[in-house]
């Protein structure tokens, strides 16, 4: 267990530097959800501290803009997945609503600081 | 005697299942594991602007950002040169075309280049015979090591903070072309917003003195607003700061691509087109100190 979620913060890391220097897409909540996917919301607050606090050190944001806006579309995500069917499109459709939410929610919260 | 009392009694006694019931619904709201998880996330971001407030939160993030800058930096700019690559055989057909404009443009630029470098030594015996003083701007040189991580935003990431002495309202240049301004500063990486950004306003005139306000739009493109009816905007013409807001004067910001003029309208807008790609930026330069 600790070797997986070892696993994740490392592709947390990347994700954040990768968002940051290549492409502005928030790899780091994909890889927050895919956890969410295998495992659960175990672990997830710690998963979404570390993005949060790694994302704002790196993209020179407020760590808890950051961490509100993860947890919001985080939130989305697990909402929507409680009761809308279980498929593939359905899963990939709430992905790309949250990644919108995040973004949209995180501009909004820039706007405050 | 106890009469009159019996209404405050009841009406304590009302208070006390109130409470009651407070207490049990939130107990049952935190009963949930996810609802506990959310109140732990709100906590976390209550404590994590506590400690940005005191800026504690340096403590962490400043080895933080020494250490990771180096990566951030050489995957930038392995983006730009695969970008690079990518433009190289998309183009290679238009290429020799371009080329030949080039060259042509070129040897344009180095005659008009001839005759101010001789206004320039002209107006420097001038400056002397009069006793005026140049303006000298001291820079701090900076490598781009980032964008915005919001696809709708329109920021650059530096490498240079405030072990560099920038300082948040810093201007970012390149020669005399304005970029943008720093808005955040971080231990070793600072923030700068772009032309492009909806929050930019600078005053602004045209070569031929035509005054407006220049403008980012959607974070794409600038524009250059509240131009009155009836003064004559060119395509072609450079647009500088006017000197205002604390802008210095004569600094380029792009030049007028297009012109959009509806008369029934109470001010003229046109299109502005930085000099420089802001995408492509690898080097820039802070000005130290107050703007």
């Amino acid at each position: 267990m600790i070797t997986s979620v070892l696993v994740f913060v490392v592709f947390i890391i990347v994700a954040s530097l990768f968002q940051v220097s290549l492409v502005p897409v928030p790899l780091g909540l994909v890889v927050i959800l895919v956890w969410f996917l295998l495992r659960g919301t175990k672990h997830i607050v710690w998963l979404i501290l570390i993005f949060s606090i790694l994302l704002a050190t790196v993209a020179n944001l407020s760590p808890w803009a950051v961490l509100l806006a993860t947890s919001l579309s985080s939130y989305l995500f697990v909402f929507g997945k409680s009761f809308l069917p279980a498929r593939v499109a359905t899963t990939f459709g709430l992905l790309i609503i949250s990644a919108l939410a995040w973004e949209i929610s995180l501009a909004a919260l820039i706007r405050l600081t | 005697m106890l009469r009159p009392l019996a209404p405050i009694k009841s009406g304590l006694r009302g208070l006390e299942k109130s409470e009651v019931k407070t207490g049990i619904k939130m107990k049952l709201l935190l009963n949930s594991p996810k609802q506990k998880t959310a109140a732990l996330l709100l906590v976390l971001a209550l404590v994590l602007f506590v400690l940005e407030q005191v800026g504690a939160l340096a403590v962490l993030q400043a080895p933080l950002q020494r250490v990771l800058l180096p990566g951030q930096l050489a995957l930038y700019k392995t983006k730009q040169d695969f970008e690079g690559f990518l433009a190289t055989i998309t183009e290679i057909g238009s290429l020799r075309k371009k080329e030949n404009e080039l060259l042509a443009e070129n040897a344009l630029l180095a005659a008009e280049n001839a005759r101010l470098k001789k206004l320039e030594s002209e107006n420097k015996i001038l400056r002397e015979q009069l006793g005026a003083r140049q303006e000298k701007r001291e820079l701090i040189i900076a490598q781009v090591i980032g964008q915005d991580p919001l696809f709708s935003g329109s920021k650059l990431l530096v490498d240079k903070g405030r072990d560099s002495n920038v300082v948040s309202g810093a201007l970012v240049v390149l020669k005399d072309i304005l970029i943008g301004q720093v808005v955040r500063v971080g231990a070793s990486t600072s923030t700068v917003r772009l032309l492009t950004d909806p929050r930019t306003k600078i005053p602004a005139v045209t070569g031929s003195g035509v005054k407006g306000i220049l403008q980012g739009e959607f974070g794409s493109r600038v524009v250059l607003e509240e131009v009155v009816q009836g003064e004559k905007l060119n395509p072609g013409e450079i647009v500088y700061t006017l000197g205002e807001a604390d802008f210095p004067k004569g600094l380029v910001l792009g030049k007028i691509t297009q012109v959009e003029n509806n008369p029934a309208a109470l001010f003229q807008k046109a299109s502005v087109e930085p000099l420089l790609s802001f995408k492509s930026l690898e080097t820039v330069f802070i000005v130290k100190g107050p703007k």
